[in-house]
């Protein structure tokens, strides 16, 4: 599932900084990279993941490529926590019933 | 997509025994596995007054808050704060309300605090990510452990 995709990319706190620093807008990889004290194809393994898993856009501009936060991505983790409230409130219901038959005897 | 998510379920049980299930029972029907910081073997801890926090204790001796009361009244209301394994800086706020019906209790559930998140044509501002690391925060610990389920 592509939002277990994403919040599996997103444990790594490399990738974390990846993100924080996409906030104020798309970047080159050059400028992502800088200042990170990762090696640069570290820094691009880490995008191709973020991509992969929805997290981000790319678009090649000239022979850059720039790198954005793509907002299905954003979409897909709070449909993951409307998830979490089916399964959960599923989960409470059933506790529910146990205990209206137990009240019942 | 910033809108709080609702949801609404009936249960067979009155509004008190609905709400004391949900809360100081909490631990009893929640699915820690997957969503729990530590995992199955977890316990969670839910409080009986305002202020009081919601903590999940690992098998490990370890101790997450994953929230905290904002309101407690037994049997009618219930809100509190949402961070599982961030700060509470970053929590997104939940309520839960039990009306009773004729055949049981109905509660009505609404996770909100979202309302940072900006429009969608503004999906790489600041506030609409602030919005994100909000709603990611409930699940980026979880993403720490086994996700198959």
């Amino acid at each position: 599932m592509a939002y277990q995709d994403a919040i599996t990319a997103l444990a790594d706190p490399t990738r974390r900084v990846i993100i924080d620093r996409l906030r104020a807008g798309p970047l080159p990889v050059g400028a992502i990279a800088d200042g990170m004290g990762v090696s640069r194809p570290a820094v691009s393994q880490h995008l191709k993941v973020l991509s992969d898993a929805g997290l981000l856009s790319v678009t090649p501009t000239g022979n850059r490529r720039v790198y954005a936060i793509s907002p299905d991505g954003v979409d897909e983790l709070r449909r993951y926590l409307d998830t979490l409230w089916d399964d959960a409130l599923a989960a409470f219901a059933r506790a529910a019933e146990e205990k209206a038959k137990g009240n019942s005897t | 997509m910033n809108d709080p998510i609702k949801k609404t379920l009936t249960v067979p049980l009155s509004p008190v025994d609905a709400f004391a299930l949900f809360t100081s029972d909490m631990d009893t029907w929640w699915p820690k596995d997957p969503f729990s910081v530590t995992g199955a073997d977890s316990k969670v801890t839910f409080p009986d007054h305002k202020d009081g926090e919601i903590i999940e204790k690992g098998a490990d001796g370890s101790a997450n808050i994953w929230g905290k009361l904002i309101a407690y009244d037994p049997g009618r209301f219930l809100s509190f704060t949402w961070h599982p394994g961030r700060g509470p800086e970053e929590a997104t706020v939940v309520t839960v309300s039990f009306t009773e019906t004729e055949d049981g209790t109905r509660c009505d559930l609404t996770h909100g605090g979202f309302d940072i998140l900006g429009h969608t044509a503004d999906a790489v501002s600041n506030s609409y990510l602030k919005g994100w690391d909000l709603v990611l925060g409930c699940y980026a610990s979880a993403g720490k452990v086994p996700m198959t389920a």
